[in-house]
């Protein structure tokens, strides 16, 4: 086996024998999994009920209905965006569910349920969807009606009422789909619509102003058109003034060069470059350490004995990069494996990011400049820890190097996500030390072949540079003592032995 | 053929010059003490057989061979400040260098066995560095030096941090390696170690190269003496360059004589007896390499001071 790969089993093993390995390696799963468990932490169940006691009848199934009807309104735009993502398109041009941007007034949703709703509308996109596209999810219903239970009597006042739901406010009620939480409970008094009558709700303190909202709202309209009918109006005259509908159009930008569209695209490339940022900083560190060890036990002088500086330095890169790709594999797996699991909205952004990135030169770029900007940046990492006696020391140089590296990095991120078009990314595209993290991230959007070529050919040149002159450094300090040296002595490093 | 040729080898660190054109041949077998004040360039020269450093200029060559991996594989090295891995095994310590320096997993660890077993080190083969007692520790660097059956065995300041059981154990090992038919070369300012083991020595001070030679010719450097007790003046006799009265004692005379270079004390004792000199105490002088060493390196010094 080559000197060099003995060399880099040994850091491989060594450094994934670190507490520090296995709690990097550890950290996104586990921030996958607390994402997951957090929502479910602080969350309320799915489904809340609510209760209506109408002493006067008119109003209890007017609720209920129009409870259903915001339902059937999120289904329709829960359908919108699921036959977006499933590139289908209904046969029927005024389907409600057409994905022209219209407004989703109480027009369209009615159409929709009168056209056979969630069951029709999915019975075309199923006929028409790719195999493989991930199948519809409906999200479950927020409000569910709770009968009034037995122990309840109908005729009861208003504060006997209040009296007897207050267990109920307090825990659970029956309804269609189990026991639920009682969120909030409406006493329609025998009188109400007359002068001095008013509705009572009370709640278990957590109410979804979305429900009161809906209730308000029936209830008004139904006040409304009687005030209208009373005023001489006929009640289907009144009722067709009170549920005219704005005709709005909702224009968007396109799919395919809209912002959003830009953001989802990039969401791939910019991951891998702060994936790339994260784990050159971890293992750079980690093999900072291991080189300084090596200084401080006085090994250098042994293994120099048996290999050159060179395949000592190639060594132990290739040592640490296999690391660094243990780390990422872990991490994309985790990321790929949680977002299977947490949800239908990740994969559909991984689908939009991977959509982007097919091309076998976007492929090929994506590992070109994953790659490089590993080795470029573990080569500073390794050179420091030769110059560095201890930790201390290598601290005066770690600090502004990861704050150069992370800080345009996190201004690259802001630009790209508000203004995609902003010249800063290619500036920094051209400058070798960034131009792995920024045309990372410029990816997903589109660079031109040209600006690949030439990038990647700086960025070898850099890279070639770098590995002379760092190279030259790094076998000059590795059995140097004293303090680190300063700018002046480093540049001197930098020549050639003997020159 | 030779272990080891330096040829007008000179090192510069910057305005330093670190060694200074030195020129010396090493032959097969035998054991070379590599000898010279701290700062001689020792540890330099040593660094520059082994390619750790390539020098300003001149010319190197190890079993025949230019400086570097080819030779590298059949040179042990033990450098003079030791360390290990602390999370290793002893034997993976070995069979580490072992590999490292050309032999396959297997050749290593079986090699690697022998070795520690031979050190002592048999119920220690899987300790981690960690917790070995530092003679122990530095048993096991000599192992990893050891392991590839090395032609030419290179050991920096061997005996240093050995307390003297370990240094009279890694004397015997030394030995033991030349018996086997290696070539050792070791570098040390202590004198006796030298004297004991060494066939050959090589002398440096300030740089520079300035003695080459066995052991009976490193004390011919050194004018010979020697002391005797007298009524008579030695001053006269042939051969004596001069005499020094140390002390007397009822018509005793202790003298110290010091004789002119190439002079054989028998002689100056064949002498006194022929012109009827008689002698209480005659006892010839023999230089000790520490003598030798002093006086070599502090005239080299007083030369360089001038």
């Amino acid at each position: 086996m080559m000197p060099s790969l003995i060399i880099a089993l040994r850091e491989y093993r060594q450094l994934t024998s670190t507490r520090s390995f296995w709690i990097t390696l550890m950290a996104i799963p586990l921030l996958i999994g607390f994402l997951g468990v957090l929502p479910s932490l602080f969350s309320q169940p799915p489904g809340n009920a609510y209760l209506v006691l109408d002493r006067t009848g008119a109003y209890a199934d007017r609720i209920a209905s129009r409870v259903e009807f915001a339902y059937q309104r999120s289904n329709l735009r829960q359908i919108i965006g699921y036959a977006k993502e499933c590139h289908v398109v209904p046969a029927e041009p005024d389907a409600a569910w057409a994905p022209d941007g219209q407004w989703l007034n109480d027009d369209v949703v009615e159409r929709f349920i009168r056209d056979g709703g969630v069951p029709a509308a999915l019975a075309e996109i199923d006929r028409n969807r790719a195999p493989d596209s991930l199948p519809f999810r409906p999200s479950p219903r927020r409000f569910l009606a709770a009968d009034v239970p037995p122990d309840i009597g109908k005729d009861l006042s208003a504060e006997g009422f209040r009296d007897a739901i207050k267990p109920y406010l307090d825990g659970k009620i029956a309804t269609s789909q189990g026991n639920l939480p009682l969120m909030l409970a409406i006493y329609i008094p025998p009188d109400f619509g007359k002068p001095g009558a008013s509705l009572s709700i009370w709640t278990n303190g957590r109410a979804d102003f979305d429900l009161i909202n809906l209730i308000n709202g029936e209830i008004g309209r139904v006040l409304r058109a009687d005030a209208a009918a009373e005023a001489g109006l006929q009640r289907s005259q009144a009722a067709s003034i009170e549920w005219a509908g704005v005709p709005i159009s909702l224009i968007s930008p396109a799919p395919e060069n809209g912002a959003n569209r830009l953001v989802i695209k990039s969401i791939l490339p910019l991951a891998l470059g702060y994936l790339l940022l994260m784990t050159v900083i971890v293992t750079g560190t980690m093999m900072l350490q291991g080189v300084i060890e090596e200084r401080s036990n006085k090994l250098v002088e042994t293994i120099l004995s048996c290999v050159s500086a060179q395949q000592f330095m190639c060594g132990k890169l290739i040592g640490v990069g296999a690391v660094g790709l243990t780390i990422l594999v872990a991490w994309i797996g985790c990321a790929v494996g949680g977002g299977l699991y947490l949800g239908h909205e990740i994969i559909s952004a991984f689908h939009v990011s991977l959509a982007g990135l097919q091309s076998p030169i976007a492929i090929l770029s994506l590992i070109f400049y994953f790659s490089t900007g590993y080795l470029s940046t573990s080569i500073v990492f390794l050179t420091i820890g030769a110059m560095s006696d201890s930790m201390q020391d290598a601290q005066g140089y770690l600090m502004p190097l990861i704050m150069l590296l992370s800080g345009p990095f996190v201004a690259l991120i802001m630009i790209l996500v508000n203004d995609p078009d902003s010249s800063l990314p290619v500036i920094l595209s051209w400058i070798p030390l960034y131009t792995p993290f920024a045309m990372l991230a410029r990816l997903g959007i589109g660079v031109s072949p040209a600006e690949i070529i030439g990038t990647a050919a700086l960025m070898m040149l850099f890279l070639i540079g770098e590995f002379v002159l760092l190279g030259r450094v790094f076998r000059a300090s590795l059995l140097r003592t004293g303090q680190p040296p300063r700018l002046l002595t480093l540049l001197r490093l930098m020549r050639p032995e003997g020159a | 053929m030779t272990a080891l040729v330096f040829d007008a080898v000179t090192k510069r660190y910057g305005t330093v010059t670190a060694v200074d054109g030195i020129s010396f041949v090493v032959p097969e077998g035998g054991i070379t003490g590599f000898l010279g004040p701290n700062g001689a360039g020792k540890t330099t020269s040593l660094r520059m057989a082994l390619n750790i450093t390539a020098p300003t200029s001149g010319r190197i060559s190890l079993l025949g061979l230019p400086p570097g991996r080819a030779a590298s594989m059949r040179v042990g090295f033990l450098p003079e400040e030791r360390g290990l891995y602390r999370r290793m095994t002893a034997l993976d310590s070995v069979v580490y260098f072992g590999r490292l320096k050309g032999m396959t997993k297997s050749e290593a660890r079986s090699a690697g066995r022998a070795l520690l077993d031979r050190l002592g080190l048999g119920s220690s083969l899987s300790k981690m560095v960690d917790s070995l007692s530092k003679g122990m520790a530095q048993k096991v660097q000599l192992a990893a030096s050891l392991v590839n059956a090395p032609q030419l065995v290179l050991l920096d300041e061997p005996f240093s941090g050995l307390d003297p059981v370990n240094q009279a154990v890694l004397e015997e090992i030394i030995i033991d390696i030349a018996r086997n038919g290696a070539t050792v070369m070791f570098s040390t300012h202590v004198m006796q170690h030298a004297e004991r083991l060494c066939d050959r020595l090589i002398l440096l001070s300030s740089g520079r190269k300035i003695f080459e030679g066995s052991q009976q010719e490193a004390r011919q450097q050194l004018p010979p003496s020697l002391s005797l007790v007298s009524r008579a003046d030695p001053t006269t006799l042939p051969g004596v360059e001069s005499a020094v009265a140390r002390s007397e004692e009822a018509g005793w005379t202790e003298w110290y004589v010091r004789l002119q270079p190439r002079a054989d004390p028998d002689d100056i004792l064949e002498a006194c007896f022929a012109q009827g000199i008689v002698l209480r105490r005659f006892e010839p002088y023999r230089p000790s390499l520490h003598d030798i060493f002093v006086h070599l390196v502090g005239a080299d010094q007083r030369r360089h001071a001038q």
